[in-house]
């Protein structure tokens, strides 16, 4: 069978490039996925541009029957190509697939439900008018996350395990969310596993002792070469890659931790994607997506998406959640855009820079190549790139001869 | 009137006992560092409302001198 992939042509705002392009483990999104689908033993072309409407009509021609089409900016888990195609009825018949996204997001409540259509298509003998086919990932393990009690509203926050996901990066929440389910993915393995021996119960009692721990620990984790971790840091569920500098005291649980990347000590990174030579002092990450050689020198990353070589001032935050809203707004370019999420912070492009004492209020974007260099809470940021300094209640932009 | 304003606004930043001249080059004949320059933007905004970096992109203008903020301002 042939799989036609399309070139997404947009860029991920506020990043100068396509979602396909930004780096998610190893490789490339575009990359991950043409490995996934040689893998599921399909024949890839590449097309550069597919309109939907036009095969619907008949219009288009090139694409062979008996074939798939699906975007670049999909994030697949390994499993899915062949769990969508064994879920076809008929393979004479049209069509796309729409996935249950209810329980993507690291903290998502019964508020947030939706079926999101994919740009993943089944094509079958002719073309013309395509039927749904609705997937809806099984859960392998949920875990409930404790609130403070005024938070009443949001009284079902729990974190979900899966092995079968699929999204479309359109937004960059959307990346923080594939990337945050590609963190959960070694975990997830782990517990099936574990579930499979039926060890659970045994296995959760036999943790409390330190050997134990050790053992398993050390068997959960895939860790590169050439790698110092001090022997107090506790990493569980991790994928580390080479070089990397782990400090005492630092606590890494279900993370993706990149070549040459630096973690000081009394660093908490959960859920989240660490890029090729981060580093991070003094911070808890959590749930977050952190680009190549970033620097953060703040206390809490929660829910943010940090574009590559930006820095992070100490004092600095981004807050991610609004009392009595069931979802955040993400602001991209001045236009507010649902996100879906309960908890989503902000998202600084690359190169910029943020400066001390910043605090963001939920679903900002930060521009690539900007440096906000002031003290105040955040409610409108430029919406072009430039050096800007807080005056008045606004961000004011310095002539960059002044710079 | 606008020009002692922002003379002395620039004396005042840079400490200096001399009048300013309103040709002087920041940099090469002030020697105002960069945050000495984000001061005074900071300070024109403050004391007149007016954005200094937009207004200098619109009107392309590099203001290298109080002159030429002078020129930016009466415009804006």
């Amino acid at each position: 069978m042939k799989a036609y992939l399309v070139k997404e042509q947009r860029s991920l705002l506020p990043f100068e490039k396509p979602a396909s392009e930004m780096l998610l483990g190893l490789s490339s999104v575009r990359q991950q996925l043409i490995d996934q689908l040689e893998n599921s033993g399909l024949q890839v072309v590449m097309l550069d541009f597919f309109d939907i409407d036009f095969f619907k009509k008949n219009i288009n021609i090139e694409i062979e029957p008996f074939s798939m089409v699906l975007f670049d900016n999909l994030v697949l888990s390994s499993a899915f190509i062949e769990h969508f195609l064994a879920l076809i009825p008929n393979i004479n018949n049209n069509y796309q697939c729409c996935i249950d996204v209810r329980h993507f997001a690291l903290f998502n409540t019964a508020h947030v439900s939706s079926m999101r259509p994919l740009p993943l298509y089944y094509f079958g003998k002719t073309p013309g008018e395509l039927d749904v086919i609705q997937v809806s990932p099984p859960i392998v393990r949920k875990i409930k996350h404790g609130l403070p009690v005024r938070m009443a509203k949001l009284d079902d926050v729990s974190i979900y395990f899966l092995d079968i996901y699929a999204i479309d990066i359109i937004y960059w929440f959307d990346l923080l969310t594939a990337s945050s389910l590609f963190c959960r993915k070694q975990t997830t393995a782990l517990m099936k596993r574990a579930d499979s021996l039926g060890f659970t119960r045994i296995l959760n009692y036999l943790i409390n002792f330190g050997w134990v721990r050790q053992l398993f620990t050390r068997r959960s984790n895939k860790i590169g070469n050439n790698c110092r971790i001090h022997p107090s840091a506790v990493i569980e569920g991790c994928i580390i890659g080479d070089n990397v500098d782990i400090g005492p005291f630092v606590c890494l649980r279900a993370s993706i931790i990149l070549d040459n990347a630096v973690i000081r000590e009394h660093c908490i990174i959960n859920f989240s994607y660490i890029g090729k030579g981060a580093y991070i002092m003094g911070a808890n990450v959590f749930n977050s997506y952190v680009g190549a050689e970033v620097s953060i020198v703040t206390p809490m990353l929660y829910n943010c998406v940090m574009g590559d070589r930006s820095f992070v001032s100490g004092g600095s935050g981004f807050a991610d959640f609004s009392m009595m809203s069931s979802q955040i707004m993400a602001n991209i370019q001045g236009i507010d855009v649902p996100s879906g999420l309960s908890f989503l912070g902000s998202c600084v492009g690359e190169d910029s820079f943020i400066g001390a004492n910043l605090i963001f209020i939920p679903g900002r974007t930060i521009p690539s190549h900007t440096s906000l260099m002031t003290n105040d809470l955040v409610k409108h940021v430029p919406t072009e790139g430039g050096a800007y300094v807080f005056s008045s209640g606004q961000f004011i932009k310095i002539p960059s001869y002044f710079l | 009137m606008l020009k002692e304003q922002l003379s002395l606004m620039v004396k005042n930043l840079i400490r200096s006992k001399e009048d300013i001249s309103s040709s002087a080059h920041f940099k090469n004949d002030l020697g105002m560092t960069s945050l000495n320059l984000i001061e005074l933007t900071t300070m024109i905004h403050t004391r007149f409302g007016i954005d200094l970096g937009r207004i200098s992109a619109e009107k392309k203008v590099i203001p290298e001198s109080i002159d030429d903020i002078v020129f930016l301002l009466e415009g804006a």
